[in-house]
């Protein structure tokens, strides 16, 4: 079964309203959030904040350009081919990355600026950030090899795809499912949680990636962590269980597509299921310029319209 | 029991939910900021020509409920201003909470911050509307009474841009058509100069930014018209207008002031610095829109095609109302459509024949005149409304216009239609 299609109705734009907004794509009138700076003739958007074709009106052409910074780094592979990254930054930036779905690009300060590799903030500790990278290409392995300086270009904000939906969840039970390096989106997503006093249970594989990273970081924040081997059959029997007796009311699943596919198969299938789960997954798209022109991470699971998931968030 | 879920909480929406309520239907209204009624906090001018015969069929047809109501905040009565006779000016800071308790009383559910994000379909129906926080309401009909103004990227593109005005787009978030969700046709107004869409065309003044004397002579009269200096007349602004009942030229050389609780100033806007050169209006501000120095809403931008029930032809079950069904201008019209839309949607929900209004009743004849525009492809061509510019005129010229209870009675009478609003279905 492929994954549900998300509706259009539901899209919105992680940086809409945001001072990244109005970007380059209502410039060249692809914007995903309004339709007049994507060439319909009448505004029916679907965005309550500030209008974006006001605010482009009044930008007078002038784009906002997201952050570089040439950082020093402490590096340790932590897992054969999976490297671990800490940066020191200043308070402007740690604001921003402390955000739900906060990711960065990077690459080694020498490195051409298409060599950036996206990576999520995997945690926040006082001017401390970590990364984590795992060596599976070209771009990876020049990052692993990496010394002296990198080169960072942020902040950008979707790794996870409703980001909304994490903002919006008080007081309730959150299941949190990860495999791989998808793991890294979990920490800052469960602070947020946290802070809106729900309870989180956690379910972690180290999946490709072959190392769980994060259990520490979220024990230490409070959310209950159950380790598995591997995610078939331990984890799933696991996380089937604990849909039936926790009845969660929002579920991230920060892996694969498998994983993904796999874990909302089962909330469908539930028998008697009267609850709403919300369902919020990684976004696990090829992403090379995270400002939506570049067009590798375009998805046309909306439809007709291919949209870039580097910009989108919406409800499953 | 037949469930109607109405999306808009304007005049027409609440008497769309009146009316399909009173048809024997459980109704939700929703609404997506924290009051009803919409432009109609702003409007306050009822009964004026044509729109008392309206009035007067609609209290026939057994939709008396909100004229009845109306009756007891009504300011003024029978108050005369140019090119209008017996106005009625309701007190529109009394309108809302009045409204509101009528619709309660009635049963109907309010459900405000209620915004429609999306819908659910199957075919050619509508199974639900699904709101901005991701909750699901089915219905076996919907009713879209969203209006036309807004949002803001309209009032930028077509007028002078967010005056901040009631609807307050930026902060409950801009309006959604649920015709435009299930994947129907909408146009929009053509003008003369081939520009889309009207501008409100009045703007409320904080009374006591204005002169004493003038304060004492509004609330005494009702009406004021005072004179603009010659330097200040600018009759090119009356072609912006929505209501063309007010586009005459005794609204270009004048000031023209109506006491609704707030002082109604009938120009779309008036630049404040122009304003304050009149004597009375040194210290003038604005209390609706908040920039009505600059411009005011733009509206008939998202109609709908749709039959004479008010039914959209390619959706099984979803019917239009208000401004959303046509270019009909105003509270009564609003009323009028919203009423039979209402009674409209539980017939359909129980399979029975719609209710088509007679032209022999005002109400049908404007009614037919935006079907017949839509049927000879001229969507948008002009604006109708009972209390002015062509329609009055028809209306005059078919002997459609009357100020008498009895003979509207009995026209309503003839076509068989007496209390036929206030007789359940179910």
């Amino acid at each position: 079964m492929d994954m549900e299609k998300p509706p259009r109705w539901s899209i919105r734009c992680v940086d809409a309203g945001s001072e990244y907004c109005p970007c380059h794509l209502a410039e060249s009138g692809n914007c995903i959030a309004c339709s007049l700076l994507s060439g319909a003739e009448f505004c029916h958007c679907s965005w309550s904040g500030s209008c974006i074709y006001l605010n482009y009106y009044f930008s007078q052409g002038v784009i906002a350009e997201r952050s570089e910074e040439i950082v020093a780094f402490e590096k340790n592979e932590i897992a054969p081919g999976l490297i671990e990254i800490y940066i020191n930054l200043g308070l402007r930036w740690l604001q921003c990355l402390s955000q739900i779905g906060a990711f960065l690009f990077i690459r080694p300060k020498e490195a051409p600026n298409y060599a950036a590799v996206p990576v999520s903030v995997a945690n926040v500790n006082g001017s401390r950030i970590r990364l984590v990278v795992q060596s599976t290409g070209p771009k990876t392995r020049l990052l692993s090899k990496a010394k002296g300086k990198i080169a960072i270009r942020g902040p950008y904000y979707s790794s996870l795809s409703d980001s909304y939906a994490i903002k919006r969840t008080r007081n309730s039970k959150i299941l949190l499912v990860a495999g791989g390096v998808g793991q890294s989106a979990l920490v800052l997503a469960a602070k947020a949680l946290l802070r809106q006093e729900n309870q989180l249970w956690a379910c972690l594989a180290p999946g490709s990636a072959g190392l769980i990273y994060v259990s520490q970081d979220l024990e230490a924040l409070g959310v209950t962590v159950e380790k598995v081997p591997s995610m078939r059959p331990y984890g799933i029997t696991m996380i089937k269980d604990w849909l039936v007796q926790l009845q969660p009311s929002l579920i991230i699943v920060a892996g694969p597509e498998g994983l993904q596919t796999a874990v909302q198969e089962m909330i469908d299938n539930l028998d008697n299921k009267g609850y709403q789960t919300k369902f919020v997954r990684t976004q696990n798209a090829v992403m090379c310029c995270g400002d939506g022109l570049c067009g590798s991470c375009l998805s046309n699971e909306f439809g007709q319209e291919r949209i870039p998931l580097c910009k989108a968030q919406y409800c499953l | 029991m037949v469930k109607v879920v109405v999306v808009g909480g304007g005049w027409s929406g609440c008497a769309a939910a009146l009316s399909a309520r009173q048809a024997g239907a459980e109704v939700v209204l929703l609404e997506r900021t924290d009051m009803l009624l919409g432009a109609g906090l702003v409007g306050g001018i009822m009964l004026n020509n044509g729109r008392l015969t309206a009035a007067l069929e609609t209290i026939a047809l057994g939709g008396a409920a909100i004229f009845g109501a109306l009756e007891t905040i009504y300011r003024h009565r029978h108050v005369d201003f140019p090119g209008h006779k017996h106005a009625s000016l309701y007190d529109v800071n009394k309108v809302e909470p009045l409204i509101r308790h009528l619709l309660n009383q009635q049963g109907v559910i309010i459900r405000f911050h209620s915004r429609m994000a999306g819908i659910k379909q199957a075919k050619d129906q509508i199974v639900a509307v699904i709101l901005e926080n991701g909750e699901t309401i089915g219905a076996d009909i919907f009713i879209d009474a969203t209006g036309t103004s807004g949002p803001p990227g309209n009032c930028w593109r077509y007028g002078q841009g967010c005056a901040l005005c009631v609807q307050r787009c930026p902060a409950f978030g801009p309006r959604t058509s649920l015709v435009k969700l299930a994947g129907s046709r909408e146009y929009a107004l053509l003008k003369e100069d081939g520009t889309y869409g009207a501008m409100s065309g009045s703007c409320k003044l904080v009374p006591e930014s204005l002169s004493s004397q003038i304060q004492e002579e509004l609330k005494r009269k009702g009406v004021l018209v005072i004179p603009l200096p010659p330097e200040l007349v600018r009759p090119q602004k009356l072609k912006l207008k929505v209501c063309q009942q007010y586009a005459r030229a005794d609204f270009a050389t004048n000031i023209v002031l109506l006491d609704t609780g707030s002082v109604k100033l009938m120009a779309p806007f008036f630049p404040l610095d122009a304003l304050r050169r009149v004597p009375g209006f040194e210290q003038a501000r604005f209390a609706d829109p908040l920039a009505g120095g600059q411009g005011n809403s733009m509206r008939l931008l998202a109609m709908a095609y749709r039959d004479s029930s008010l039914k959209v032809p390619e959706i099984a079950n979803l019917l239009v109302a208000g401004e959303k069904q046509g270019p009909a201008v105003g509270h009564t019209e609003a009323m009028v459509t919203g009423f039979l839309a209402g009674h409209n949607a539980v017939r359909y929900g129980l399979g029975i024949k719609p209710l088509i209004l007679p032209p022999t009743l005002a109400s049908g004849a404007l009614i037919a005149a935006i079907s017949n525009d839509l049927d000879h492809n001229q969507p948008g061509s002009r604006s109708y409304t009972f209390s002015g510019a062509g329609f009055f005129q028809t209306m005059i010229e078919k002997n459609l216009y009357s100020i008498d209870q009895q003979e509207i009675g009995e026209r309503v009478a003839a076509a068989d239609l007496t209390d036929i609003y206030a007789r359940p279905l179910c």
